[in-house]
């Protein structure tokens, strides 16, 4: 089935998703639309960790729930093994619904409450007839809860409130991995748990990538974070990708102004320094998005043409792209 | 401008909640001061009490949980936990005020941003209408609200200037110390920092005394003077921030410090706590934190360790440190 030539393993292509919405009772008042994603194209080779940045609205996690086939797109193509995902349907979605899985930011709301952890991790076993019996649903999730550090023993017959949040975020991990997939959409999976907790679950992610030779998408509002895990990350910002890159060298050497600003709005350890692009402004509505270069009304170097042309992702050097009128002059 | 006299100086406090589980002891046994001019970080993590007391020192626990002990002095007079309703009426909003956390959620939607700053001014203070109105701007003005937006609805601010209201209304009454309950947690990166400068640029110019309550060591490590690390109820560590991060003493703090650290070299294994901390309800015997210390001993299973001073300035709960 494979029809590209290219190494990539995901590739998105001129991605859009608008939500329709309602704006009151008025019949004649005009259409609006939330543009959630509005126009974006990355890809993602095999056993490749890519971190999507940016903060709320910036459209992270509606460009992760259509690759996780979750939310439909009004526009634009995205590949997989280069089959068009969105075309996909009965049998061959199921396919891909076992190769391609996702894990939710909030754990206690992502577990059914009423589900003993056994039932909830062996759901995709059973599903996909991965196993016949219960007693082999029961070992075979013994084994995955032992591969996320948790013991089976405690954990199989518990339900999601007997357990803490950092275990309750691994059950998922767990269930996300039944049925060995190669990609797997991982949407602030560690924004809700606690510092102590966060760093055991970041290692097991890694871990869990090296011996399954997984694939992430990490989606993340924490550029430290980001950073500890992708190799390559993209920011986002009201539904655009406005950087792209190897993460060591964004993280050094951000060009666009928004990561810059980005950057240095992260606190660091140790006291202030002085210095830097400040913060400024706030992330408009996706509803009424500025023209031209949407990040200009918060942008001090924007100039004439940010304000009516939109500005492409162009290639800066390597495997390096930035969406800015300007890059060369911050390269 | 920091002075040894403390603004509050709270010692052996206990509060708890009573569930169908049992007693929850939230906080149990904090002792703690915050000096004039001085930005107190209170960190922990979540469920270690640090919110409770806040709340407490603003007498606001409701059943069913309980202030059950302690001293909480003011200002070197006032001896909170004995005033009446009607005392504490003039206490609270004037001498110590809070922003609380999520509060700028809490907005009364049906009423204009300006006319809930005025109400917090004219429930305390008998003062003309006109006078009440010029305060307001004032305020607005101070936390980079242009003064015409009074007449807006919160739902016309974004989260960020929502919570530049909130902190208006705190200080609506020029309190001498402010409790800050996570006050940028639900906020993105960028207005988090613009709440973050403008809170520190409040606190110089109004010299204010603050109580920074959050779990963020990386941002408190960047403005505050002194930090105090909460764990399962008790204080487990009071150091002068720039020594708590050079040379953090108690293993609990020592962890936490490592794993931030960690996240900043990529490719290293990250250094993780083991475990969680424990069920309120039914907090181990001797040290809380012993289940998941590397270093734990013998007598770390019988006996809570005391919050001592092993060095100046310096104050920790461990028996190891204090042997």
């Amino acid at each position: 089935m494979r029809m590209s030539t290219d190494h990539s393993m995901l590739s998105l292509r001129d991605l859009y998703v608008h939500f329709p919405v309602s704006r009151g009772l008025n019949p004649l008042a005009r259409k609006a639309f939330v543009r959630a994603v509005d126009g974006i194209s990355f890809s993602l080779t095999k056993e490749e960790t890519m971190a999507l940045v940016g903060e709320s609205g910036s459209g992270k996690t509606t460009t992760g729930r259509v690759i996780a086939r979750l939310t439909r797109p009004t526009g634009g193509s995205a590949e997989f093994e280069g089959v068009d995902i969105l075309k996909l349907n009965g049998a061959e979605l199921r396919g891909y619904r076992k190769r391609v899985q996702m894990i939710f930011q909030d754990p206690y709301e992502s577990l059914n409450p009423r589900a003993a952890i056994v039932d909830q991790v062996g759901l995709p076993l059973v599903v996909f007839g991965m196993v016949k019996t219960s007693q082999e649903k029961e070992d075979v999730v013994s084994s995955l809860l032992e591969k996320v550090g948790l013991s089976h023993v405690d954990v199989l017959y518990k339900y999601p409130h007997q357990l803490s949040g950092g275990e309750r975020q691994r059950v998922s991990i767990a269930r996300a991995i039944a049925t060995n997939p190669e990609l797997v959409v991982a949407d602030e999976p560690v924004s809700m748990l606690d510092v102590s907790v966060r760093a055991g679950v970041l290692n097991l992610i890694q871990e869990l990538a090296a011996t399954y030779h997984l694939s992430y998408i990490f989606i993340t509002h924490d550029l430290s974070v980001a950073k500890y895990m992708g190799k390559k990350m993209a920011v986002m910002y009201l539904g655009k990708v406005f950087e792209l890159g190897p993460t060591g060298e964004i993280m050094s050497k951000p060009i666009h102004p928004y990561t810059q600003m980005l950057l240095e709005a992260t606190p660091k350890i140790g006291p202030k320094s002085v210095g830097g692009l400040s913060a400024r402004g706030e992330i408009p509505s996706s509803i009424d998005i500025p023209p031209g270069c949407r990040f200009h009304p918060r942008c001090p170097y924007a100039t004439d043409i940010c304000k009516s042309e939109i500005p492409p992702l162009r290639n800066m050097m390597g495997t390096h792209s930035v969406a800015c009128h300007w890059a060369e002059k911050f390269a | 401008m920091t002075s040894s006299v403390p603004v509050v100086d709270v010692s052996n406090l206990r509060v708890s909640f009573w569930a169908r589980r049992g007693e929850v002891k939230a906080v149990d046994d904090v002792s703690l001061q915050v000096k004039k001019g001085e930005i107190m970080g209170l960190a922990g993590e979540s469920g270690c009490g640090k919110s409770t007391t806040g709340l407490a020192l603003m007498r606001l626990i409701k059943p069913p949980g309980k202030i059950k002990d302690g001293r909480i002095i003011f200002d070197g007079g006032t001896d909170v936990l004995s005033l009446s309703e009607e005392e504490l009426r003039s206490f609270r909003w004037r001498r110590i005020s809070m922003v609380f956390q999520g509060a700028m959620n809490s907005l009364n939607p049906v009423m204009t941003i300006g006319s809930q700053i005025a109400e917090a001014i004219s429930a305390h203070e008998s003062v003309e209408r006109k006078v009440v109105e010029e305060r307001v701007a004032k305020l607005l003005e101070q936390v980079g609200i242009d003064a015409s937006r009074s007449k807006d609805y919160p739902h016309e601010f974004s989260g960020g200037m929502r919570q530049r209201v909130v902190i208006a209304m705190a200080l609506a009454l020029s309190p001498e110390l402010l409790i800050a309950d996570e006050p940028t947690t639900a906020l993105d990166v960028v207005v988090q920092r613009q709440i973050l400068d403008l809170m520190i640029d409040m606190q110089k110019r109004l010299n204010l005394s603050m109580m920074f309550i959050t779990h963020d060591l990386v941002a408190l490590s960047e403005f505050s003077d002194k930090i105090s690390i909460m764990y399962a109820g008790r204080i487990a560590e009071v150091a002068p921030t720039s020594e708590l991060y050079k040379e953090p003493l108690h293993p609990y703090t020592q962890g936490l410090l490592e794993s931030l650290q960690g996240i900043a070299t990529p490719g290293k294994k990250l250094w993780s706590i083991p475990g969680a901390p424990p069920d309120l309800a039914a907090v181990p015997k001797g040290c809380r934190f012993r289940p998941r210390c590397k270093y734990a001993f013998e007598r770390c299973a019988v006996e809570e360790p005391e919050l001592l001073s092993p060095k100046n300035s310096r104050s920790v709960a461990c028996h190891l440190v204090n042997k």
